[in-house]
């Protein structure tokens, strides 16, 4: 299906917006500044480096105002509170938006969204919400622009993930296939990467004994349950090693986590997740070879990926998701988090289908357009941008007017402060023949302009120039 | 000729935005008979073998001692007979009572003839209609309806549900909605008109995102006429307070609403079962069978010209693992319901569950291919002919005369 906008008639984004509509929950009129002023390769350089990003203070709020964060998995197990697990979800999920809505490593919060689709797991499944929270923080953050093999290794022995998919009760008594073939499937080769029927039956018994212990609710390894029996996993020998036999997985994980298979797919799914739906395939195949080069290296794909000419040709080609569109607003329009806002929010992605951590199966929320796009979709979208309009104070569109009276003055002053760029004529006049029907575009108009400067701004917002980015 | 072809030839797209409640979509002749088909994807991989179950085979029992249902007449959680061989479980005990009413038939051992165990892969193909990857991105519903395409309402063809289901993407310009209700502006009078058609003539072009949003723009218009939710659910049934409860009975407020609508695509998912699968499964039996039978009882007479037809990506494993669930497996079940369903009966060739019976891992084994099923309902019910057409590839096989016309 046809997903790529029309060509033709097409507004000149700046190319510091593009970057910033990739690289972060959308462009605020700070972060512009700054691209503007340090230039978009100094920005990614340090925005590749979260450590020297200063976030003590969103951190710091959070913990104050959801002190369930600081809970371990044991904590919130033994926890009295009757209402532990909606606070348990409520809290991460609640924290996770926060810090993609205002932290300044933006970056590194994309990429953080990105593993955790890649390794998706939906928190209200069974007891995943006790352990959820300390697989963000102990298996994706820590790793999230490190190395691929650390990433993989770190998620095959979280508790949250071998609960998910049943490798917890996987043992030689009795195999489970469901963490080997999405292990195979989603995390590594791709569907098409290679590997057999038989490969998944290998898999599945080296990671027999793989599981959580149930005083600690840590990882363990449990050799009883191990089938230290002879394994080939694609096409080649698993060895047996004097430590029990969880040198098994092990060595699963290490032959998958440089495997070509699995380079051409992360690379794949980082291209479309940053450049475009169908992402071209010599960018995809540069990416490869610097994953394979590299050892995984995350930072050096992104490097690689951001500074090709496939990423600087892809303005506007990606269909925001809903997580995408609502920070894009609340970044866009200055909104902060007060209690109708942040319920509106949860409430607007609840209805869009999109609130983080709660995809029901391991794939992720896809990251097509053409899975985003449909009517239902379109009208709540569309609500959203009617919704923000009517939040703006007056002030604000005040602020955005900037003195502009005229009916096209107002619609490009709008235009700017929305979606950064004047519009060329021809939409202009469709907007102003729908909007002001009997006004002349250039005299100034008299009486209240908030009404119609609203309308203007439910317009663009509710365009392709918002809904894309 | 396809609908993006005819409007692309034309020059005609940028006029989509000036459609108007009451409008078609798409020309030619209509073969409109009046009935409706409701798809149902139970998605994740429903365990057939826990649901209409083959309790009359020995190794039945053998490969699932701890979840084999127990069989018909042997205390409270006993299955409900169905033929003296197959009884189904008994959460769904609705449906046993209409299958005894002969308002439902079973399939058995029916499913996608693909053995990649993969849930996406599976549902994907069978989304499509197709058997084998190809170069085919739309989906076979979608395929049926613009086959047969003449002077359609705008809701001719609704997925209800939280994006547009594959089966029905396509050419072909099909409706989604996750509610009735959020299904508008709600800016009341003039505002609301001056801002759909500022958007019909900003979403003037041919991208997916045009034809959605002049699509959207029509639908709202037309709904904001007919008004369904004013319809209260008749003879007395009760939907479940679910998402899948909710979602059928807003489909029989728009089937009341008189909007023209043939087709809806509806999921029911969670089946995906690798451990405790005699916890779960009860539950979403449960809002299945009470969901399926509140519409029958809604709709009364209507369901005569309404049939819903269910199916899944694929069965589960004939054995069962250590954690009391069961993997990825090959042959499943459907479920008919409705007009022109000659129910009460058990259909498909049962393959058995002997080791030698087993097919890959030990899975049950396909013996009806599903788009047999589906062949036969759009052949007799729906007028369709063109199976090139709506399964490219395969080769219509004997139907199992399930359905009368």
């Amino acid at each position: 299906m046809d997903t790529t906008p029309s060509k033709g008639n097409k507004f000149k984004l700046p190319e510091d917006v593009h970057f910033l509509n990739r690289i972060s929950y959308g462009p605020t009129p700070e972060t512009v500044a700054l691209v503007a002023n340090m230039g978009w390769d100094a920005v990614l350089e340090n925005q590749l480096h979260p450590e020297s990003i200063d976030t003590s203070v969103i951190d710091n709020a959070l913990i104050l105002e959801q002190p369930v964060l600081a809970f371990s998995p044991k904590d919130i197990a033994e926890s009295n509170d009757p209402e532990i697990v909606s606070k348990a979800v409520s809290g991460f999920v609640g924290a996770s938006l926060i810090r993609q809505l205002y932290s300044p490593a933006q970056l590194y919060e994309r990429m953080v969204e990105f593993w955790s689709d890649h390794f998706n797991m939906n928190i209200l499944d069974g007891r995943v919400y006790v352990f959820k929270a300390s697989d963000d923080k102990e298996a994706i953050r820590p790793n999230a622009l490190g190395k691929f093999r650390d990433l993989l290794h770190a998620n095959a022995r979280s508790p949250a993930m071998l609960l998910y998919l049943d490798n917890y009760s996987n043992t030689k008594f009795g195999p489970n296939e469901n963490y080997a073939r999405e292990l195979l499937e989603l995390h590594t080769l791709g569907v098409d990467g290679g590997y057999t029927e038989a490969d998944v039956v290998a898999v599945a018994r080296a990671f027999t004994g793989w599981t959580i212990d149930e005083e600690t609710l840590e990882f363990t390894f449990r050799p009883g349950l191990h089938d230290s029996g002879k394994k080939r996993v694609l096409g080649q020998k698993i060895k047996t090693v004097q430590n029990g036999g969880i040198g098994d997985g092990e060595q699963v994980l290490d032959l998958l986590a440089i495997h070509p298979s699995t380079a051409h797919f992360i690379s794949t799914k980082l291209a479309r997740r940053f450049v475009s739906d169908n992402p071209p395939e010599a960018l995809v195949a540069d990416m490869a070879e610097v994953f394979l080069e590299t050892d995984g290296d995350i930072k050096a794909l992104l490097h690689t990926l951001f500074h090709s000419d496939e990423f600087w040709a892809s303005t506007e080609l990606k269909m925001k998701r809903p997580v995408d569109l609502m920070t894009s607003v609340y970044r866009r329009l200055g909104l902060t988090q007060d209690d109708n806002t942040s319920n509106y929010l949860r409430y607007k992605l609840d209805q869009m289908g999109q609130i983080p951590f709660l995809w029901e199966t391991p794939d992720g929320y896809p990251d097509t357009a053409e899975y985003w796009t449909n009517t239902a979709a379109l009208v709540n979208r569309w609500n959203v941008a009617k919704d923000a309009a009517y939040f703006l104070p007056r002030g604000r569109y005040l602020e955005m007017l900037d003195g502009a009276n005229t009916v096209n003055g107002i619609i490009q002053a709008m235009s700017i402060a929305l979606i950064d760029r004047k519009l060329k004529k021809n939409e202009l006049r469709k907007i102003r023949k729908n909007i002001y029907p009997s006004k002349l575009p250039n005299k100034p108009i008299k009486g209240n302009l908030i009404p119609s400067a609203r309308t203007v701004a439910i317009a663009l917002l509710s365009s392709r120039y918002f809904q894309m980015r | 000729m396809k609908r993006r072809t005819f409007l692309k030839s034309t020059g005609l797209a940028g006029t989509l935005g000036l459609l108007k409640p009451g409008f078609s979509w798409a020309m030619g002749n209509t073969a409109n008979n009046g009935n409706i088909l409701v798809t149902v994807f139970l998605g994740g991989g429903a365990d057939g073998l826990s649901i209409v179950a083959p309790v009359g085979e020995g190794s039945y029992h053998d490969l699932r001692p701890t979840l084999a249902l127990q069989t018909p007449g042997s205390g409270v959680n006993a299955s409900l007979d169905v033929d003296g061989f197959f009884a189904m479980h008994p959460a769904m005990s609705k449906l046993h009572q209409r299958f005894s009413q002969g308002e439902l038939a079973v399939v058995q051992a029916t499913g996608l003839t693909n053995d990649s165990h993969s849930h996406f892969d599976s549902q994907s193909l069978m989304e499509r209609g197709i058997a084998f990857e190809q170069n085919i991105h739309d989906g076979w519903l979608n395929r049926h309806l613009a086959a047969l395409s003449g002077e359609d309402p705008v809701f001719h063809a609704v997925g209800l549900h939280d994006s547009l289901p594959r089966t029905m993407a396509g050419d072909y310009p099909a409706i989604s909605m996750s509610s009735i209700e959020d299904f508008g502006l709600d800016l009341g009078g003039a505002q609301e008109q001056t801002l759909e058609n500022t958007l019909s003539a900003l979403y003037n072009k041919t991208s997916l995102l045009d034809i959605e949003a002049a699509k959207a723009i029509a639908a709202m218009a037309e709904l904001r006429t007919a008004n369904p939710q004013e319809h209260e659910p008749a003879n007395g049934a009760v939907y479940p307070d679910t998402n899948f409860g909710q979602r059928f009975r807003q489909l029989g407020q728009l089937i009341r609403s008189d909007l023209g609508l043939a087709s809806a695509s509806l999921a029911l998912n969670g089946w995906d079962h690798h451990d405790n699968e005699a916890q779960a499964l009860p539950g979403l039996l449960r809002e299945l069978s009470d969901t399926l039978d509140a519409f029958a009882t809604d709709m009364g007479t209507d369901m005569n010209r309404i049939t819903v037809v269910t199916m899944s990506e694929f069965g589960r494993r004939a054995f069962e693992n250590s954690s009391a669930g069961c993997d990825h497996g090959y042959g499943s079940f459907m479920l008919a319901m409705g007009g022109g369903v000659l129910g009460g009966q058990v259909y498909g060739e049962w393959p058995g569950l002997a080791p030698k019976d087993l097919v890959f891992s030990g899975d049950l084994n396909i013996t009806t291919d599903y788009r047999t099923v589906l062949a036969e309902l759009l052949r007799k019910r729906f007028e369709q002919n063109d199976f090139q057409q709506v399964f490219p590839g395969w080769v219509p096989s004997q139907e199992l005369d399930l359905f009368v016309s």
